[in-house]
């Protein structure tokens, strides 16, 4: 603190200053200064923000004038313009209206700050500016009638009143850069009662700065945290000031460039709750702060289904009850829902599903479930409108029930966030004053609006060093200052004047926004103060942003030398790790192999994964890596397939064979085809309620029919067969490797020979040379024809989609089944196979091998060509990329 | 400009102010310097610098001019004579416009955001702003650079309609019937259509009228008939309609059925109506067979039946069957009618079918839902697209009978508008032009200055609508502007041999005539600046396959460096895909390069496993990601310890991890690495959502040492990457949107090196506007994927006086007829198919002095001959012009190189990688060390409860202390019972100021009075409020020190008694019911026993006197003394 603020305390004058930042600073250099003279406790000081004062007046004016006039609260302020806005005839046309009432309650602040009034009659206005008019004079109706006071008229309503200000006679104004009319007219009126107010000139330096340039922010950032961790090795007790204009831009980075300098450890701790020796003056908005989007969830649960994605987050959340104890078997209860469950999860479904049996008992978090249940039976009576503070007693319950913030021990961040939350509350409660009963939506919206507009940072220590915006450093000095992001985009600022006032009042006025030139003039004087509160200065710009080529400000361009600093750039604790690397390198493409005579079982998929690729086949079938599933809306490939098959056996199953599908007439058709779909839809609208609707269902039976009588009609021009068996399970044995499988269809011709079908739902159907070559995409009918009793005179696969439907496959001989070629003829298999019982050789060959390497333990990433990796969710695991870098740069050092 | 250039009197007009132009200024002929010389022109003499306004395509080329014109200001200023005339009169009008922002003081310089130099987006960013109301928006929302994610949560909003009861909901039925109710798909086709509503949304945001679209298409139909009919050569009219009539009765007989039959009478041949239309098919399908080739056969199956000997009419059998082939034989020959007879097949018919009508219908009016449900999300999450600002933009601007006055807003008028690379401008942003210029006047001191290149054309993915140009061009006018059409036409950049070879190569590929309709442009020949060098200016290739190629491009990549070092390459390709072998080639052999958003990030190993560790901290069921993160080389698990991992399957990994000590089997060396890991992961979930997503996940991959498993710094740029998009993810501290998340990651690019910008990669569309000596083009037989269906197709049809919409349904499932969308499908290929022309212009004209053409030219292996170039590839386009020259060369090729051929597939490597088992985690650099200051944070010593229990009983404590005080320094005397109670509204006006809520006032004012009274009558409160005390105060505020927190306190009471002893007294306005009240003071006093002695121990600080500590409640009338010596 400058000798004269302490001076001025000394005599008894109260200090006003633009922030409570510096206030903030003012207190604690107080502070050192006292425990500097070692004193451990003092009265304390009288600063204060402009704005706090403004209040203390306030309270003490009312109680002394004992009027009965209630100043509103911001929140408070923001929902009566919103109240306007939306019952003006605006409304309808306006997508964002609460958004709208902030911007109208800030041209409201500003006419008021400038002493614009709004806006006379021969003030010719355009259209948004009309519309504020009339909001305006709307929102000065309702105040006045109600005897409401507003925080932007305040210090002028004082003006008019100063003489029964209480209170200090003495008023010191410290780092004011630029007072708005308002001020000056209250305080001149003030200066007319008598007051001493005097303004405390801060210390000058006349050092030249230097200015450099860099690649980009993240590099300007760096550096200037080197800077500051050389600066406080040379001297801890420094004060180091770094100041970002645009800051709200690069909080996040700053935060975690300035942490990885001067914390470098500090990354190793999740919960980083140390103290940093700086601090970056930038609130986050409260509802991005975890807990409270947590919160904001619970409270948004309702009585409604959930979208499965937000029913996992609530699953996995660790701000609820029994979050880690039952943690592991919450997020094995997700992932099995994920898997029989659709977009939407509802209560009473879970519950369902749980009796039936299908969620297994042990994956079931009991806790949670309780909890789950309880919330839905509280959400009962949301229908009622009730007044804020009502709800707010709702939501508080609501959060109880969940035990939230949850079991872990708050941390002081935590604590003050959840004190702020507290806060945030009471000002929803407070909106009483304002509104009538609001439904359950609406309180919700108020509250998450009140989170979003509230910008909240936790107290720390005071830090050496101060990462500031061009506005927040007002005031303040430094040992060192560095200024940063000073690009000819954004310095002078490219702000522009508030829309719902006329420019011309505005530029009158003379607010900076008005015109390029006030704001050039303002960006001059700004950064001239800024360069004077610090010995060392120093200033810089990013040459580019992603594909932004930045100029210098101009203002600036006279420090530029050209040459690039001679700061040392700290070497990260990345880079460090970098440097310590120790890999090596050893096969491992083979595991254990399954002892001899012990059975693995599986289905048909293991041969499949094992031809397509060893790896898939041991990380699927051995280790049972499996993704997680996140259902879409409507019925997936999968589901549309199975439904497919299902009504497709139930129609074999009714028909039997050729002869009495032939024997059909039309409307008997039509009339097996009905009964078949209905009986198996009925099926799936149990299993999946959502998804079933009425409509919906009638849809998918009528596709389901035109697929079913498409068929049928092809069926029609074969010779006659009959149907065997439909999606028959079967067991088969191949080096002791036991496959369930089932096979959709297996018809018999008048000769006794069989025809194997495998229906295909998917829009490019595989032809015969799946089956063909060593390691074919399809085994599954030639696991079928080798192990089969009969004679197999076909394996065919059926296409079901609607307008597609055909066979496509191999015969032994020719006119098995329309549009399939006898083997001999077929162009495929002519080059590879000599002809069938040759083809069933080959194909016990082909299964014996895949079967032994997997009980081998064969596990090598192999994906058989260059599509094979396209499908599967094992890249992070089989390192495939990885492995495929290896393979081009060994290549080419050969 | 230089005046011995051939166009110089063009150039000097376009500098004109008297009127507005559109200028037609082909690559390379300092378009930009045009632009600039232009803008400083009109500077010198508008009122303020905003009256102008620039437009151009990005954000860059905006950069780029503002900096080049405040650069001109700059050297005017230091003024050096510049000695070349091209920039020297640049210099003097710099000049000018120094004096002028002397006059005016506008100090551009200083201020150079003053020049309004922008993109059409934000422009229309900008221009929502300063209109809330009229552009709907209000408050400018955040803008989404992508809203995948909002618009298929609207599609799917408007799918679940369905059930709502609506009157559209039978419009979602009817969609989903034709589509065979595959929702997934739908809802995506919806999605991709939100994205481009700009395009669909004024077309259907009207009723739609049958018979209007009908006509529309009918009158296409027409100008195409009208096209064909001009191509079938009159003579031969006669003829034809005979064999038609002939063929016709024939089949009349055997195949009543068939589209020709109808014809058996015919007499007058068709002319170009669409009525005319199933004639023309008549005979297109009479002359062609199905695969479009001409008829070589000629037989019963289209009415000509076989001459056979015994029959009557066996003569003119064979008559009519020579004649027809000898016409077909005369017309074969005619290059552009087959076109035509092949186009005939595409036209749809005169009439929608009563279904697909249906169809159009309920689509239209869903879309509309679609995007009303699109605004109801922005509107929630105030967020909003580049569309949805454009659409505001637009409509603040205001009708087009009643334009918004701008000038009422702005301190200025716009009277200037510069437009760049107007070849690109979309139907949307045209329009915004002309509501921009509404109310413009020729003569009236606006201007319009419109410069592009039609031939340069390539952002048709971005709605680019090349037919816009040429309309303006043609009709002299945009809106109500009157526009002076002027061509430039010399090429500053590039050697006399490339502007010649280009010029005859693109005079080929080119189309003969500009055709909006079709979105094709004619070429128009530059005229080069620069003489020949020495180089071969245009070189063709032809190579084996991929790794031949990368060869051969880094062989003369290494050529070109020996000759000359200085010299700036760029290998340009369609899509990035092209370029895997290169890129590792080039690196192999130390090539460095800058790539601009070419290396897919997202397959490198290190932000796989950045991905796997993300998703294992997200969900611990995710056995793919816990598997894959035990595997990454930070742990390296061996498959056999795997095995014993992941075999109880009821377990996550997580929990088999912690199991991991009682199982049998385990390798040591396993053990040993999982006790390294286990504590660390144990942290990462234990410590979740406490830090933002982005420092979690970057804290436990530090923590399993991930920087030692990367391979050189650039991966450590490219983590940084990773973890920005991460932040973009974050909500609450945990991965939101994961499957958004793992897309995008899929589109992240390595961040160009910064090391060596003489040898640059990129796509041919960032390559424009760029040039470079050397222009190597891979891969140009390569094609690209073809366009996935769409629900909807549309076109304009410029039509006499308006403009025709046509609008088709897409293809029911299963069925394969649907003429419309064919036909409009066609035509977009068609436009496509001319982009791609100019595509290969733009790439060609790149070069400064060599250009190298590298394509595959395969055999065909059953013909023996080589394969023509794919449809969609850049060498369809080069090959009427290369053909002979690539053919040759592919023999040479082959010849030379038969050895190389047998590349056989190497196996893939079976190592794995992962850190030797004796690394440790090195420790970080030391932290700064600074003197602890004092800290602020407020922290409690004992945890209280969550619990909001309203603030009513907190009011009340303030109002009481309030009075207190006041009864404290105005004298006891004047405070009796009645005093109070005749104070009550005074009471009442200062809780309601506090904020309580109504239905608390009485209650709490009552409250208030209790206290009050109880104070008063009670012996100790009246001793309390003692105003003769020594050092008396109220409300003291007292700042100190305590084990370095600094505390804030306030001292409700504090006076010296008469035995000179220090008191400290708090107000509790704590209440109890009960009788009990003993032991609820004994409670009250072990609260706030701590409190009451920090206070002391601040109070001895300052003074050295003896401190006495009390409670006192005045609801209660009671008073507790605190031992300042007990144990608490
Ligand atoms: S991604 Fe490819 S290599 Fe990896 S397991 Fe799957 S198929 Fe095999």
């Amino acid at each position: 603190m400058n000798k004269e603020s302490g001076q001025l305390l000394d005599q008894g004058y109260c200090l006003l200053t633009p922030t409570t930042r510096l206030s903030r600073a003012l207190q604690h250099q107080y502070a050192l200064e006292q425990a500097e003279q070692g004193r451990l406790a003092w009265q304390t000081p009288d600063i204060l923000p402009w704005q706090g004062w403004l209040q203390r007046c306030w309270k003490e004016f009312v109680f002394t004038r004992q009027l009965d006039r209630v100043l509103l609260s911001t929140p408070q302020q923001l929902y009566l313009w919103s109240d306007i806005i939306n019952r003006s005839s605006y409304a309808r046309r306006l997508l964002n209206r609460s958004q709208t009432a902030r911007l109208a309650m800030q041209a409201w602040q500003l006419c008021h700050e400038w002493l614009i009034p709004v806006f006379p009659e021969r003030v010719y206005v355009h259209d948004d500016a009309h519309a504020f008019r009339l909001w305006s004079e709307e929102y000065r109706k309702i105040c006045e009638q109600r005897d409401w006071v507003d925080q932007a008229g305040l210090a002028t309503l004082l003006s008019t009143q100063s003489e029964f200000i209480p209170g200090p006679e003495k008023l010191a104004l410290v780092g004011f850069d630029q007072l708005t009319p308002q001020q000056r007219q209250l305080l001149q009126r003030l200066a007319d009662q008598g007051c001493e107010i005097r303004e405390v000139s801060l210390e000058q330096s006349n050092i030249e700065p230097r200015a450099f340039a860099f690649r980009d922010n993240r590099t300007e950032l760096y550096t200037a945290a080197s800077w500051a961790r050389t600066r406080l090795e040379e001297n801890p007790g420094q004060r180091i000031g770094i100041v970002v204009n645009n800051l709200a831009s690069l909080a996040h980075e700053i935060k975690n460039v300035f942490e990885d300098v001067l914390h470098p450890g500090a990354i190793l701790d999740n919960a980083s709750m140390q103290s940093y020796c700086f601090s970056v003056s930038l609130g986050r908005p409260l509802s991005a702060f975890p807990m409270i989007v947590q919160a904001l969830q619970l409270l948004s649960l309702g009585r409604r289904s959930l979208e499965l994605e937000e029913f996992s987050r609530l699953l996995r959340s660790p701000f609820i009850k029994a979050s880690m104890q039952e943690g592991q078997c919450r997020a094995k209860f997700d992932a099995a829902i994920r898997k029989s469950c659709e977009a939407y999860v509802s209560r009473q479904q879970l519950q369902t599903l749980i009796e039936r049996g299908k969620l297994s008992p042990d994956i079931v978090p009991a806790i949670f479930m309780e909890t789950y249940l309880a919330c839905g039976r509280l959400f009962a009576n949301t229908d009622s409108r009730q007044s804020p503070s009502r709800w707010v007693q709702f939501f508080t319950q609501i959060l109880e029930l969940f035990a939230w913030p949850g079991e872990r021990t708050l941390n002081s961040d935590e604590y003050q966030t959840l004190l702020e939350w507290q806060a945030t509350l009471d000002n929803l409660a407070r909106l009483d004053l304002v509104t009538k009963d609001m439904t359950y939506q609406d309180a919700l919206g108020q509250l998450r609006s009140l989170l979003a507009s509230e910008r909240f940072q936790p107290e720390t220590r005071e830090a050496s060093i101060q990462i500031l915006g061009t506005n927040g450093a007002a005031g303040m000095q430094f040992d060192h200052l560095w200024i940063m992001n000073l690009h000819d985009n954004a310095w002078p600022s490219q702000e522009e004047p508030n829309a719902f006032i006329p420019i011309a009042l505005q530029r009158d006025a003379g607010l900076p926004a008005a015109s390029p030139g006030n704001l050039l003039v303002h960006a001059s004087m700004l950064l001239k103060r800024l360069i004077s509160s610090s010995p060392e200065v120093v200033l810089s710009y990013p040459e580019m942003e992603k594909d932004q080529v930045y100029q210098p400000s101009a203002l600036i361009r006279q420090y530029l030398s050209g040459t690039s600093p001679d700061i040392p750039v700290f070497k990260s604790y990345a880079n460090h790790l970098l440097g310590s690397k120790s890999i090596e390198t050893f096969p491992d493409d083979q595991t254990r192999a399954i002892p001899e005579g012990v059975r693995v079982s599986g289905g048909t998929a293991l041969f499949k994964d094992q031809a397509a690729c060893p790896f898939r086949a041991f990380a699927r079938h051995r280790l049972a890596a499996e993704g997680l599933k996140s259902p879409d809306i409507g019925l997936d490939a999968l589901e549309r397939g199975s439904i497919a098959h299902a009504v497709v056996e139930q129609f074999w199953g009714e028909t039997g064979s050729l002869e009495n599908l032939l024997q059909l007439t039309a409307t008997q058709l039509e009339q097996v085809v009905d009964a078949v779909v209905k009986r198996t839809v009925k099926r799936y609208q149990q299993q999946l309620p959502f998804t079933f609707t009425d409509r919906f269902t009638d849809i998918e039976c009528n596709r389901l029919k035109l697929l079913l009588v498409e068929l049928a009609e092809l069926e029609k021009k074969r010779q006659a067969f009959t149907v065997s068996e439909c999606e028959l399970k079967h067991t088969f044995v191949i080096n002791d490797i036991e496959i369930n499988t089932r096979i959709d269809r297996i018809d018999q011709l008048k000769d006794g020979r069989l025809v194997v079908i495998d229906y295909k739902t998917g829009s490019i159907v595989p032809n015969a040379s799946a089956w063909l070559g060593e390691r074919p995409d399809e085994p599954q009918l030639p696991l079928y024809a080798i192990n089969s009793e009969g004679d197999v005179a076909a394996v065919a696969f059926v296409k079901l989609r609607r307008g597609e439907v055909k066979f496509s496959g191999l015969s032994d001989g020719e006119d098995v089944l329309p549009g399939i070629k006898s083997i001999n003829a077929s162009k495929l298999a002519r080059e590879s196979v000599k002809d069938w019982p040759d083809l069933l050789i080959q194909w016990q060959t082909m299964l014996d091998s895949l079967a032994s390497d997997f009980r081998h333990g064969i596990a090598r990433v192999d994906p058989k060509d260059k599509t094979t990796c396209t499908w599967c969710d094992l890249h992070s695991f089989c390192r495939i990329y990885e492995k495929q870098k290896d393979l081009i740069t060994d290549g080419e050092k050969e | 400009m230089n005046h011995k250039v051939f166009d110089y009197p063009e150039r000097q007009k376009a500098l004109s102010l008297e009127s507005s132009f559109i200028v037609q200024a082909p690559a390379g002929s300092g378009k930009t310097e045009l632009l600039i010389q232009r803008y400083l022109r009109l500077l010198a003499m508008v009122e303020s610098p905003e009256e102008i306004i620039a437009i151009t395509f990005t954000r860059k080329a905006s950069a780029e001019m503002r900096s080049r014109i405040i650069k001109a200001l700059h050297q005017a200023r230091t003024g050096v004579q510049p000695e070349d005339d091209a920039t020297r009169l640049t210099h003097e009008m710099a000049i000018s416009v120094l004096a002028r922002d002397k006059d005016l003081d506008w100090q551009l310089e200083n201020n150079p955001g003053r020049l309004r130099i922008q993109t059409i987006d934000s422009l229309c960013a900008w221009l929502t702003r300063q209109m809330p109301l009229l552009s709907g928006l209000g408050a400018q929302p955040e803008l989404l650079e992508n809203a995948t994610e909002i618009y298929h949560q609207a599609a799917a909003n408007t799918l679940a309609d369905l059930e709502s009861g609506e009157h559209w909901s039978e419009a979602v039925a009817r969609l989903l019937s034709h589509l065979d109710n595959d929702l997934p798909r739908v809802k995506a086709m919806i999605a991709t259509l939100l994205q481009r509503r700009d395009q669909w949304l004024r077309h259907i945001g009207r009723e739609i009228d049958r018979q209007e679209l009908e006509t529309a298409f009918q009158h296409a139909v027409a100008s195409t008939l009208e096209n064909i009919a001009a191509r079938f050569p009159q003579v031969y009219q006669n003829e034809m309609l005979q064999y038609l009539r002939y063929a016709a009765s024939n089949l009349y007989a055997d195949k009543p059925e068939s589209a020709i039959a109808r014809f058996r009478d015919i007499t007058q041949f068709p002319g170009s109506t669409a009525t005319d239309l199933p004639v023309w098919r008549a005979i297109a399908s009479l002359c062609l067979t199905g695969a479009n080739q001409w008829r070589k056969r000629v037989d019963k199956t289209i009415g000509f039946p076989k001459p056979e000997a015994d029959l009557a009419e066996t003569e003119t059998r064979k008559q009519m069957k020579d004649g027809f082939q000898s016409l077909l034989s005369r017309l074969s020959g005619d290059e552009s009618l087959t076109e035509g007879l092949v186009e005939i097949h595409l036209l749809p018919p005169m009439h929608f079918a009563e279904d697909e009508w249906q169809i159009v219908k309920a689509l239209c009016e869903l879309l509309l839902m679609a995007d009303s449900h699109l605004r109801v999300l922005f509107a929630e999450r105030n967020q909003i697209d580049f569309n949805g600002i454009m659409l505001a933009a637009i409509d603040a601007l205001g009708q087009d009978d009643n334009p918004t006055d701008l000038a009422l807003r702005l301190d200025y008028r716009i009277k200037h508008l510069l437009i760049d690379e107007f070849q690109d401008v979309s139907n949307n942003q045209y329009k915004l032009i002309e509501k921009l210029t509404a109310g413009w006047y020729p003569g009236d001191g606006h201007t319009l200055f419109l410069v592009g290149d039609p031939m340069q054309s390539i952002y048709r993915f971005r709605e680019a609508e090349v037919g816009l140009f040429i309309n303006t061009w043609k009709q002299k006018r945009l809106g109500q502007i009157p526009l002076d059409p002027l061509k430039i036409e010399v090429n500053f950049r590039s050697q006399a041999g490339i502007v010649n070879w280009v010029n005859r190569a693109f005079d080929v590929i080119f189309p003969d005539l500009a055709d909006s309709y079709r979105g094709s442009v004619s070429y128009e020949p530059a005229q080069a600046f620069l003489p020949e060098t020495g180089h071969t200016a245009v070189q063709a290739h032809a190579v084996l396959d991929e790794i031949d190629e990368a060869k051969r491009i880094t062989a003369l990549i290494k050529n070109s460096r020996q000759q000359d070092p200085d010299r700036c390459l760029a290998i340009l390709v369609r899509n990035r895909s092209h370029l895997l072998e290169i890129t590792t080639h080039l690196r192999a052999n130390n090539l460095a390069y800058k790539a601009v958003e070419i290396e897919s990030l997202g397959h490198r190993p290190e932000i796989q496993d950045l991905l796997a560790l993300t998703r294992a901290l997200d969900h611990p069921a995710d056995r793919i990601a816990w598997f894959a993160v035990l595997r990454a080389p930070w742990c390296g698990i061996t498959l056999d310890d795997l095995l014993l991992l992941g075999e109880k399957t009821q377990l996550t990994i997580w929990e088999a991890i912690n199991a991991a000590d009682r199982m049998k089997g385990l390798s040591a060396d396993g053990r040993n690495r999982l006790a390294v890991i286990g504590p660390k992961l144990q942290h990462a979930l234990e410590q979740r959502c406490r830090r933002t997503l982005r420092r979690s996940v970057e804290s436990l991959w530090m923590n399993l040492g991930g920087p030692a498993t990367l391979e050189d710094d650039s991966a450590l740029e490219n983590v940084e990457v990773f973890f920005d998009l991460l932040e973009d993810f974050d909500v609450g501290g945990r991965l939101s949107e994961s499957n958004q998340f793992m897309e995008q990651v899929d589109n992240l690019f390595a961040l160009p090196a910064h090391v060596d910008d003489r040898l640059q990669i990129m796509t041919i569309h960032k390559a424009k506007g760029l040039e470079f000596d050397v222009v190597i083009l891979p891969e140009l037989h390569r094609g690209s994927r073809s366009n996935e269906s769409q629900l909807l197709l549309w076109a304009e049809s410029p039509h006499v006086q308006h403009q025709d919409l046509l609008l088709a349904p897409i293809k029911p499932a299963g069925s394969d007829d649907s003429p419309f969308y064919d036909y409009l499908n066609e035509l977009e290929k068609q436009k496509q198919d001319h982009e791609l022309g100019r595509l290969l212009y733009v790439a060609a004209t790149r070069a400064r002095q060599e250009l190298h053409l590298f394509a595959a030219i395969p055999l065909d292996s059953d013909t023996g001959e080589y394969k023509r170039p794919g449809k969609n590839s850049l060498l369809k386009h080069l090959w009427p012009v290369l053909e002979e020259e690539y053919k040759a060369l592919a023999i040479a090729t082959s010849q030379n190189s038969q050895i190389q051929m047998n590349q056989d597939q190497q196996a893939i490597s079976s190592g794995m990688h992962r850190f030797t088992s004796d690394w440790r985690l090195p420790d970080a650099p030391a932290d700064i060390s600074v003197p602890v200051s004092f800290d602020y944070s407020a922290m409690p010593e004992v945890m209280p409860e969550y619990k909001w229990a309203g603030e009513t009983i907190m009011h009340i404590g303030s109002v009481v202390h309030r009075f207190l005080q006041i009864i404290a320094e105005d004298g006891i005397e004047r405070w009796t019972q009645d005093y109070i109670k005749s104070e009550s509204t005074r009471f009442e006006t200062s809780l309601r100021q506090l904020g309580v809520i109504q239905q608390d006032i009485d209650w709490a004012t009552d409250q208030v009075i209790r206290a009050l009274a109880s104070t008063i009558e009670d012996e100790t409160g009246r001793w309390i409020l003692d105003m003769r005390h020594e050092q008396a105060a109220c409300e003291l505020p007292l700042t100190g020190i305590i084990d370095n927190r600094v505390v804030n306190v306030i001292l409700d009471r504090t006076f010296i008694d008469s035995e000179d002893q220090r008191w400290i007294i708090d107000y509790k306005t704590s209440r109890h019911e009960g009788p009990d009240i003993q032991e609820f003071l004994d409670q009250e006093e072990e609260r706030y026993a701590s409190q009451l002695k920090k206070y002391a121990v601040l109070m001895q600080a300052m003074e050295n006197r003896p401190v006495k500590l009390g409670l006192y409640f005045p609801l209660l009338g009671q008073w507790r003394e605190i031992n300042i010596h007990s144990e608490a």
